[in-house]
């Protein structure tokens, strides 16, 4: 959009994300209960584990679809499947820890905790807070609930696990928090959306209206005044001429509005390359007018350090077209020769004596050339009074 | 435009593309922080018989208020928020805690499952997914898994003699950092794609917005319909260049239907809908029309919210532009019965005024909501 400011309209990236975050938990917890248990096997010899580990892998096959599947009859069957396989391996884990004596613990410890951890993000990525709530109570009613079941069968002393309840109610609460936050964006979000789109109608209309406009008047206006004034008699070549480039572009007005500069500013172009979009906005606000060419997107390659260096110089560079080269029009160009990214800042200013110790030259060595020095990067000024400044800047890509 | 497929700066968190999303990321902060309280102070109360020093257990819950506080003051400032320097002291202090309550217990620990720490450091990298890179979480992992590691080490030596293999112990200890961790990284670099993913979808949009505005204009025949273009000037040329010649007549007529032309194109100016939002638009310099689009959008955004507020009084909002010798300035008025609770529906909008308009500033005069901003450039 105009802005530039880009926004999660119907929170697909958002939940997207979430889905994601709650693979990685689910995974650990569930990986770590996994090698526990797998422990157990050859210090106990019961071998009957292995099916509890079986049961557990179904766990996580359940919680993972379940995250991942966008409709919610499905999540609810992957979530019954993963409380399913919870269940059998709390059944085994509870018997072999019942049967193997000596002070067996009781059905909040730890090696059932975790698994009921990971079943319990099942619904932070639904599609709704009913959703997403509906889908977590049923991963704690199941879970949690499947859990003391087991243990109870298998003879194990029962015990309600705090942190299991606490972590359950935490998660409802983020859930909510997220989604009412997600709510008053979403509103703000279709306001922006609209108002952009909006402004985007009126310059592009605006745009090719002035394009059409000024070519109506430095042509068929032009020649109707030169028709005008001719005396009468044939019409020499040139008028003729005119009259059918008039006829033609009258025919097919596209031709007219092909003109480049008609698709927007220079920050609009910039929508791959977040780091020069600040920039150049900045200069654009003071009065400056870019242009911006090259391989812009190597940008991206360029660690944080690296960028906010670079972004800093560039800002400096700009100033100084600014305040001293007497134009108001600058290029930024960018080259990428891997390892190294190379970015020219030029105008064609007043230019200055690069020797001179002067206004010109103490932002340039005081902000350009040490904060670049510092990152690894190196700085080449080029210029001369009466032909304008190049600034040619190299940093690392990594640093 | 499918996330995995796009690159997005290296360095960049998903709020710096999406600034809106501070929303959402504030108040799960709140809750993630208000969670992480409540479970240091109800373990340690609950397991108050496992704590052998009661000035450090002290110390370890202040550490934590001031760790979150520290977090949340950040994420609710107005400028560049949760900055990486911020963010590494609020972790600083949380991880802090974590070991001062690991230290507190220390000798007459039963099961290292009870440390509020090793969940406490891992809390506040969940809260930190949105606001903080993919990498920088990656090495708070790290580090919140090695500390927790450690620490059970150290309590498996000093505490834990009850016949619980030491590794068991250590995957306990570091299993909740080490998922959250790694939960917040996956969550924070996802919503990075997503985000930027999103972020050329909507420039490709742009693009074809902007090609079927010139489609439409051109099939419109919006040219056409400048002054009497087509039904006279047209026919006119046409004849003229097909009689190969030019009449006295011919030359009166030329001068006339220039003379119509000249006019209409003088009388076809911009369009400008801004207006459309206000009750009353101050402009007498035409400044309006002469703003960068991104501005435009910014204040369209503005005065529509204002308009949308439930608070905002009907009839009230006025948008006033004033062009002097060297600078230009404007400002919004909105006139309520309750100016706070307009503010507050418009606060996300008001943030977008500051970040797109260098000099905005927002304040109560009255019954009036004001907003002032320098117009630095034009289009």
């Amino acid at each position: 959009m105009t802005l530039q400011i880009a926004t999660d309209v119907d929170g697909v990236a958002t939940s997207s994300a979430l889905s994601r975050g709650g693979t990685w938990l689910a995974a650990v917890f569930l990986s770590a209960t996994f090698v526990i248990a797998a422990l157990f096997i050859p210090v106990t010899g019961r071998f009957e584990i292995a099916i509890g580990l079986a049961g557990l892998a179904v766990t996580g096959f359940g919680v993972i679809a379940a995250l991942r599947t966008t409709g919610f009859a499905r999540a609810i069957v992957f979530t019954v499947a993963a409380c399913a396989g919870l269940y059998v391996f709390a059944f085994i884990s509870a018997s072999v820890s019942v049967s193997e004596g000596g002070g067996a613990p009781s059905s909040d410890y730890v090696l059932l905790s975790m698994p009921e951890f990971a079943v319990l993000v099942v619904g932070i990525a639904a599609r709704s807070l009913a959703r997403s709530l509906t889908l977590g109570t049923l991963a704690f009613v199941l879970g949690a609930g499947g859990v003391q079941l087991a243990a109870w069968q298998a003879g194990m002393a029962l015990a309600v696990d705090i942190p299991v309840v606490a972590s359950y109610l935490a998660l409802c609460l983020s859930v909510s928090a997220l989604w009412i936050g997600r709510r008053d964006a979403a509103r703000g979000t279709a306001l922006m959306s609209g108002a952009a789109l909006a402004e985007e109608r009126d310059v592009a209309v605006a745009r090719f209206n002035a394009r059409a406009t000024s070519w109506l008047h430095d042509t068929v206006l032009a020649d109707l005044r030169a028709l005008a004034a001719l005396p009468p008699g044939e019409l020499d070549d040139a008028t003729r001429q005119a009259l059918d480039r008039d006829l033609a572009n009258l025919a097919d007005v596209s031709l007219v509005l092909d003109a480049p500069g008609l698709g927007g500013s220079v920050s609009r172009a910039l929508a791959k390359v977040p780091a020069l979009v600040g920039v150049v906005r900045d200069a654009e606000q003071q009065g400056l007018e870019l242009v911006v060419t090259g391989d812009v997107e190597a940008l991206n390659e360029l660690g944080s350090a690296v960028t906010r260096s670079l972004e800093r110089a560039i800002s400096e560079c700009l100033l100084n077209v600014l305040q001293h080269s007497g134009v108001r029009e600058a290029e930024i160009a960018v080259m990428s020769s891997p390892p190294e990214v190379s970015v020219m800042v030029s105008d064609s200013g007043s230019g200055f004596d690069v020797n001179e110790t002067g206004d010109h030259t103490v932002g340039l060595r005081m902000v350009v050339v040490d904060s670049l020095a510092e990152i690894g990067g190196s700085v080449q000024i080029w210029s001369r009074p009466g032909a304008g400044t190049a600034v040619f800047m190299t940093v690392p890509v990594a640093a | 435009m499918n996330p995995r497929s796009v690159r997005p700066p290296r360095g960049s968190t998903a709020l710096e593309l999406d600034p809106l999303g501070a929303i959402s990321a504030r108040g799960f902060l709140v809750v993630v922080a208000a969670v992480s309280l409540l479970c240091a102070v109800g373990l340690t109360i609950t397991t108050a018989d496992q704590v052998s020093s009661w000035p450090l257990a002290v110390a370890a819950l202040s550490s934590l208020v001031a760790g979150y506080a520290w977090f949340l003051r950040s994420a609710f400032r107005f400028d560049h928020g949760v900055t990486s320097d911020r963010f590494s002291i609020a972790f600083a202090l949380v991880a802090v805690a974590t070991v001062l309550n690991s230290l507190s217990c220390l000798g007459s620990n039963i099961v290292v499952r009870d440390d509020w720490g090793l969940l406490t450091v891992g809390l506040v990298l969940v809260a930190a997914a949105p606001f903080r890179t993919y990498n920088e979480l990656r090495g708070y992992t790290a580090v919140a898994g090695a500390g927790t590691g450690l620490l059970a080490v150290l309590h498996g030596f000093a505490s834990l003699g009850d016949g619980i293999p030491l590794p068991v112990t250590v995957l306990v200890a570091v299993a909740p950092a080490l998922a959250m961790g790694l939960a917040s990284v996956a969550y924070a670099r996802q919503l990075l794609h997503g985000i930027y993913a999103e972020r050329l979808q909507q420039a490709d949009d742009r693009d074809a917005q902007i090609d079927e505005l010139r489609r439409r204009f051109v099939d419109d025949d919006v040219v056409g319909e400048i002054g009497s273009l087509r039904s006279d000037v047209v026919p006119f040329l046409a004849r003229v260049r097909s009689a190969g010649r030019l009449t006295a007549e011919d030359s009166a007529r030329a001068a006339e239907l220039a003379q119509t032309l000249s006019a209409a194109i003088s009388a076809s100016r911009m369009l400008d809908s801004l207006g459309d939002h206000v009750d009353l638009l101050v402009d007498e310099s035409g400044l309006s029309l002469r703003m960068h689009e991104d501005d435009r959008a910014t204040l369209r955004t503005l005065l529509v919210a204002l308009q949308d507020s439930p608070h905002t009084r009907p009839g009230s909002v006025i948008l006033e532009l004033l062009e002097g010798e060297s600078d230009r300035f404007g400002s919004v008025r909105c006139a309520s019965d309750d100016v706070r609770a307009l503010r507050a529906d418009v606060t996300p909008f008001l943030r977008m005024t500051r970040l797109m308009f260098r000099s905005a500033s927002e304040q109560v005069v009255g019954e009036e909501l004001l907003v002032q901003f320098d117009i630095d450039r034009l289009a």
